[in-house]
C-alpha cells in the first residue's frame, strides 16, 4: 500500500492492458499481436491545483507521489475541501469479465480465424477494389486507490471486427464498412447475413446513388445516425467541465429549462454494456443512470467530482480519462435517445418528402452540429426511394431538439470497435450510443 | 534475420489552463520500445513499455515470426544520421511562473473571453537501429500552445482556436498574435455572400482529408481513389504543390524518418506538384506491390509492422503574399470550420462556425455563421487561387490557403 502525503488529496490508479490487434488487407495478413502493459497514473490535490503524473515503471509510483506532494502546498484541513469531500470511497473487486469470457485467454489464432470467417463477403465482390478487415479486442483491469480509502479493481474489454472496404464502378467510387463492437468474444459469430446485407446496400449506393440537391429537408436520422446526433449535439454541452465559471452558460443551461419537445428524452449510463461500459470512472465513481434530458426538459448534466462540486450537484461517474498517460476529463459513456411511440414505416410514411440517414462517416458539435452520412436516402411520398450523395447534414443545436416530431418504439444501442469520441488530447475513447428512429423536422442537407 | 530495435520516449511538462489559470500540472516520461525481427519473408515484432530488454523482446519476436506475417523487403541500411530540432525556452524550473504571468496579461488583454485547454512542452526521442548499420535518431524539442476560447456572453461550449506551435517562448508576440483575432472577434462584420475568396490555414484538416484518403497508396494502387491511373496528369491548378514533409519548417514536430527508417530529400515528397500528380504516398509495401514510388509514408503503433500512414501534407508557398493573391477583394478567413466532408465524387460542403472578414493581412471583424460548398477539382483548380508566401502568425509556419467557394450564410 502506499504512503500517501499528508495535507493532500492522492490517489493511484493501475491499468494493466491486453490488447490483440490482427489486420487483413485484400487477403493479405498484415498485422497480428498482442499487447500486455502495465502503468499507473497518480494524481495529488492540495486544494488549490492539480499535480499528475503517468509512469510505466510501477516501482517508481512511491516516488512520483512524493515528488507530486513535494510541488503542491499542504492543507491540514485537505478532507475538508468540497472536492475531496465529493470522492466517493468504493471498495472491493468488480472483475466482471471472468474465466470463459476474458479475451486475454482467447488464441490469438481463433481472433484471426473469426476474422478470416467474413471476410469471403467482400473479396468475392468485384466491384469492392479494396477492403481492410480488422480484429481488435481491448481488457483493461484498473486498480484504484485513494487517500480517502478507496480501494478498487475492476475490469473493462471490448472485442470486435470492422470489415472496411471500397468499392469502384464506371469512374464512381464509394466506402463503406460494417463495424461491430461487443464484450465479449462470443457475441461475434454469425453475422454474415448482416455483413452481406450492408454490402449489398452499399453496391447499390455506388451504382444508383444521385447528388442530393441540397437546402431544408425533413431528416429521418437512424439509430447510427441519432445516437452520434445526441452524443454531438446535446451530449458534449452536458459535460459540466464546459460551464464551471461561466455564468451564460450556467444560466442558458440551468436545470429545469426546456431543451427539446416533450417526447425527448436522452440517457447517459455507464452501467450499460458496450463500448461504453464503465462501472468505476476514474476518481472511482461508481456508475450511474443519468437523465440528461427528460419529457424535454434539462433534467441533469455529466460530473467528474471536481465539476459535480463546483455546481453543487450529484456525481455521475463521468470521469474517464483516455488510458494512463492521461487525467479524467467529463467524457460521455453510453449516451442515448430514448424511445417513442411509431413504428419506422409509422415515420417513413408520414413524409412526403424527406431524407434517411442510415449509415454516417463522423459527426461534430458546437453550435452547429454536423452529421456527414454515407449511406442516405431520399424518401418520396411516404416510401423510401433512390440512394442519395450527401457530404454533411447540419442544424443548429439549440433549435434541431425542438424540431423532433416522430421517434420510433425501440432502441438500437450500437458499439464499434474503431474510432471513437475526442476532447481536448484524449481521443478515441470508447463510447457507446444509439437511439430509436429519430425524425427531425428540418436539417439543412448539403 | 535482420534484427531491428524501433524507440521512442517522450518527455513533457503539460500546463492544463482552465478559464486563463493554471489548473493543474502533469509530467510525462514514457519510454515504447519495439524489436522487428526479418527473415526476408516475414516479420515479428514484440513491444514493450519502459526499460529495453532486449533479450525478453528477441524471445518473443521470434514467436512472433511464427506468425508468417509476410515482409519481404529489404530494410533501410548504411546510414547514420542523429538530428536535433532545438527550441528556445526558459528554465523548466520557471515555467509554471512564466505561465502564469502569461496568462495573466491574456486575461487582461481580452476580459471578454476565458482560455482553456494546453500548453504542452517536452521532447520527443526516436530512433530505428538495425543489424543493417542503420542508426537513426531524431531529438524533436516541441512546445504546443492549444487554446479552447470561449466568449464570456455565448452560449456555445466554446467559440474559437488558438493553436501554435513557437519555436521560441516569446509571450508578447504571442499575446499579439491572439490580439489581433480576438480583437476582430469583437467587431461585427458582413459579406456579400456567393462564390468568393475563402482563406484556410494550410494545416487545416478540413481541406486536406480527402488528399489524404484519396492520395493513399492502397487506395490508389487498388483502384479505389478517384486519383487512380491518373498519376502524371495535370488534375489541379498549376500553382497547386502538395507534399508529404517532415521538415519541421513546415509545421512537422515528428522524427526526420519514417516507421521503415526513409529519409526523403529535404524530408519533403512531392505529391503534386505544379497541379500535376506525381504519387500517392506509400510505404515499401504499397510501393512494392502497385509499383509505385516509395514516398516515405510508413507509420504504427510502436509495436505494429509498419504499414501506410497518412503523413503531413504541407501546401508549398507561392512567391506572393496572400495579400497580392487576394488583390482587393475582401475574404473569408475560415477560422473554425468543423464537420464537413466530400462526398465520394467530390463534392464538398461544411458548415464556418467562426470566421473573420480578412484583407490578407488584418483581420477586420467576425462574419455570421456560414455554409461553404464546391467541388474538389473546383476548388483547387479553375477557383484555386494559391499558396501564401507569408505567414499567418509570426511564431508558427503558418501559410495561408486560398480558393473561391460558395459561401452563404447559414
Amino acid at each position: 500500500m502506499y504512503q500517501f502525503p499528508a495535507g493532500l488529496y492522492s490517489d493511484v490508479r493501475i491499468e494493466t492492458l491486453f490488447e490483440t490487434r490482427i489486420q487483413i488487407t485484400l487477403g493479405k495478413l498484415e498485422q497480428m499481436n498482442e499487447r500486455k502493459t502495465r502503468a499507473a497514473f497518480v494524481r495529488v490535490f492540495d486544494g488549490k491545483r492539480w499535480y499528475y503524473a503517468s509512469t510505466t515503471d510501477l516501482d517508481q509510483i512511491q516516488n512520483q507521489l512524493n515528488r507530486l506532494a513535494a510541488m503542491a502546498h499542504p492543507d491540514p484541513a485537505i478532507l475538508e475541501h468540497p472536492v475531496v469531500q465529493k470522492f466517493e470511497v468504493n471498495r472491493g473487486d468488480f472483475i466482471r469479465f471472468k474465466e470463459g469470457e476474458d479475451v486475454s485467454l482467447i488464441p490469438i489464432e481463433r481472433k484471426k480465424d473469426l476474422l478470416t470467417g467474413y471476410t469471403y463477403l467482400v473479396e468475392e465482390e468485384p466491384k469492392i477494389k479494396m477492403w481492410v478487415a480488422h480484429y481488435m479486442d481491448q481488457r483493461k483491469v484498473k486498480d484504484f486507490y485513494s487517500s480517502k480509502g478507496a480501494q478498487l479493481s475492476f475490469d473493462f474489454q471490448r472485442t470486435g471486427f470492422r470489415l472496411g472496404f471500397q468499392l469502384a464502378h464506371e469512374g464512381e467510387t464509394f466506402k463503406e464498412r460494417f463495424d461491430r463492437g461487443a464484450n465479449r468474444f462470443s457475441e461475434l459469430g454469425g453475422l454474415d447475413e448482416k455483413v452481406r446485407f450492408r454490402v449489398e446496400k452499399a453496391i447499390d449506393f455506388l451504382l444508383h446513388a444521385k447528388p442530393v440537391e441540397p437546402g431544408p429537408f425533413p431528416v429521418i436520422l437512424s439509430p447510427e445516425a441519432a445516437g452520434v446526433f445526441a452524443h454531438e449535439s446535446f451530449g458534449h454541452k452536458s459535460e459540466a467541465d464546459m460551464m464551471l465559471g461561466d455564468e451564460t452558460m450556467k444560466q442558458a443551461w440551468k436545470i429545469g429549462t426546456r431543451v427539446g419537445v416533450e417526447k425527448l428524452s436522452i440517457v447517459d449510463d455507464g452501467n450499460l454494456l458496450g463500448s461504453g461500459y464503465t462501472p468505476f470512472d476514474d476518481d472511482g465513481t461508481a456508475a450511474k443512470e443519468t437523465f440528461l434530458v427528460k419529457n424535454g426538459l434539462l433534467t441533469s448534466r455529466l460530473h467528474s467530482a471536481t465539476t459535480a462540486s463546483a455546481l453543487e450537484e450529484p456525481l455521475t461517474g463521468n470521469a474517464r480519462a483516455l488510458n494512463f498517460e492521461f487525467e479524467p476529463l467529463v467524457r460521455m459513456t453510453t449516451t442515448y435517445i430514448k424511445e417513442g411511440d411509431k413504428t419506422l414505416f409509422e415515420l417513413v410514411s408520414e413524409m412526403e418528402d424527406g431524407i434517411l440517414v442510415e449509415t454516417i462517416n463522423h459527426g461534430s458539435g458546437l453550435s452547429t452540429f454536423t452529421i456527414a452520412p454515407s449511406l442516405a436516402f431520399r424518401i418520396r411520398k411516404g416510401t423510401i426511394a433512390e440512394p442519395v450523395k450527401i457530404s454533411v447534414v447540419t442544424g443548429s443545436v439549440f433549435e434541431t431538439l425542438n424540431q423532433i416530431d416522430g421517434l420510433s418504439n425501440r432502441v438500437e444501442l450500437l458499439s464499434f470497435v474503431l474510432g471513437g469520441c475526442g476532447k481536448m488530447e484524449q481521443g478515441p475513447l470508447p463510447v457507446g450510443f444509439g437511439g430509436p428512429y429519430v425524425r427531425v423536422k428540418k436539417l439543412d442537407v448539403r | 534475420m535482420i534484427k531491428e530495435i524501433f524507440q521512442e520516449k517522450i518527455e513533457e511538462i503539460s500546463i492544463q489552463v482552465e478559464q486563463t489559470r493554471v489548473d493543474a500540472i502533469r509530467t510525462k516520461d514514457i519510454s515504447r520500445n519495439a524489436l522487428r525481427l526479418m527473415d526476408g519473408k516475414c516479420i515479428g515484432i514484440a513491444g514493450s513499455l519502459g526499460k529495453l530488454d532486449e533479450n525478453r523482446l528477441k524471445e518473443q519476436a521470434q514467436a512472433s515470426l511464427k506468425l508468417e506475417i509476410p515482409y519481404p523487403f529489404a530494410p533501410s541500411e548504411n546510414s547514420h544520421d542523429h538530428r536535433k530540432v532545438e527550441l528556445e525556452l526558459p528554465d523548466e524550473k520557471d515555467w509554471v511562473l512564466e505561465i502564469e504571468r502569461f496568462l495573466q496579461k491574456l486575461e487582461k488583454a481580452q476580459p471578454g473571453f476565458t482560455f482553456s485547454q494546453k500548453i504542452n512542452r517536452g521532447k520527443k526521442h526516436v530512433s530505428l537501429q538495425n543489424s543493417r548499420n542503420l542508426e537513426l535518431r531524431s531529438e524533436v524539442s516541441f512546445l504546443e500552445i492549444g487554446f479552447a476560447v470561449k466568449d464570456k456572453n455565448s452560449k456555445n461550449i466554446m467559440d474559437a482556436f488558438y493553436f501554435a506551435e513557437p519555436r521560441k517562448w516569446n509571450p508578447e508576440a504571442i499575446l499579439d498574435e491572439i490580439n489581433r483575432l480576438f480583437d476582430a472577434y469583437q467587431k461585427p462584420a458582413q459579406i456579400e455572400p456567393g462564390k468568393i475568396p475563402v482563406v484556410f490555414l494550410g494545416m487545416d484538416e478540413v481541406i486536406l482529408e480527402k488528399f489524404k484518403l484519396e492520395l493513399n497508396g492502397l487506395s490508389y494502387g487498388t483502384g479505389a481513389s478517384i486519383f487512380s491511373g491518373k498519376m502524371g496528369e495535370k488534375l489541379f491548378h498549376e500553382k497547386l504543390t502538395l507534399s508529404q514533409s517532415r521538415n519541421p519548417d513546415d509545421g512537422f514536430s515528428g522524427s526526420f524518418f519514417d516507421f521503415e527508417g526513409v529519409v526523403n530529400p529535404g524530408l519533403r515528397y512531392p505529391l503534386i506538384q505544379g497541379g500535376v500528380l506525381q504519387a500517392p504516398f506509400t510505404d515499401r509495401k504499397r510501393s512494392a506491390t502497385y509499383n509505385l514510388p516509395l514516398t516515405g509514408s510508413s507509420g504504427g503503433e510502436y509495436d505494429a509492422v509498419p504499414g501506410i500512414k497518412s503523413p503531413h501534407l504541407w501546401f508549398q508557398p507561392g512567391k506572393e503574399t496572400m495579400q497580392q493573391l487576394l488583390g482587393d477583394r475582401p475574404a473569408v478567413f475560415a477560422w473554425v470550420a468543423m464537420g464537413g466532408d466530400y462526398t465520394a465524387d467530390g463534392h464538398f460542403a461544411c458548415p464556418v462556425q467562426t470566421s473573420l472578414l480578412f484583407d490578407g493581412k488584418k483581420f477586420l471583424g467576425r462574419l455570421p455563421a456560414l455554409n461553404i460548398s464546391s467541388h474538389l477539382y473546383k476548388m483547387f483548380g479553375e477557383d484555386f487561387i494559391g499558396v501564401s508566401s507569408d505567414d499567418m502568425f509570426s511564431q508558427s509556419p503558418s501559410k495561408m490557403v486560398a480558393m473561391e467557394l460558395d459561401v452563404e450564410l447559414a
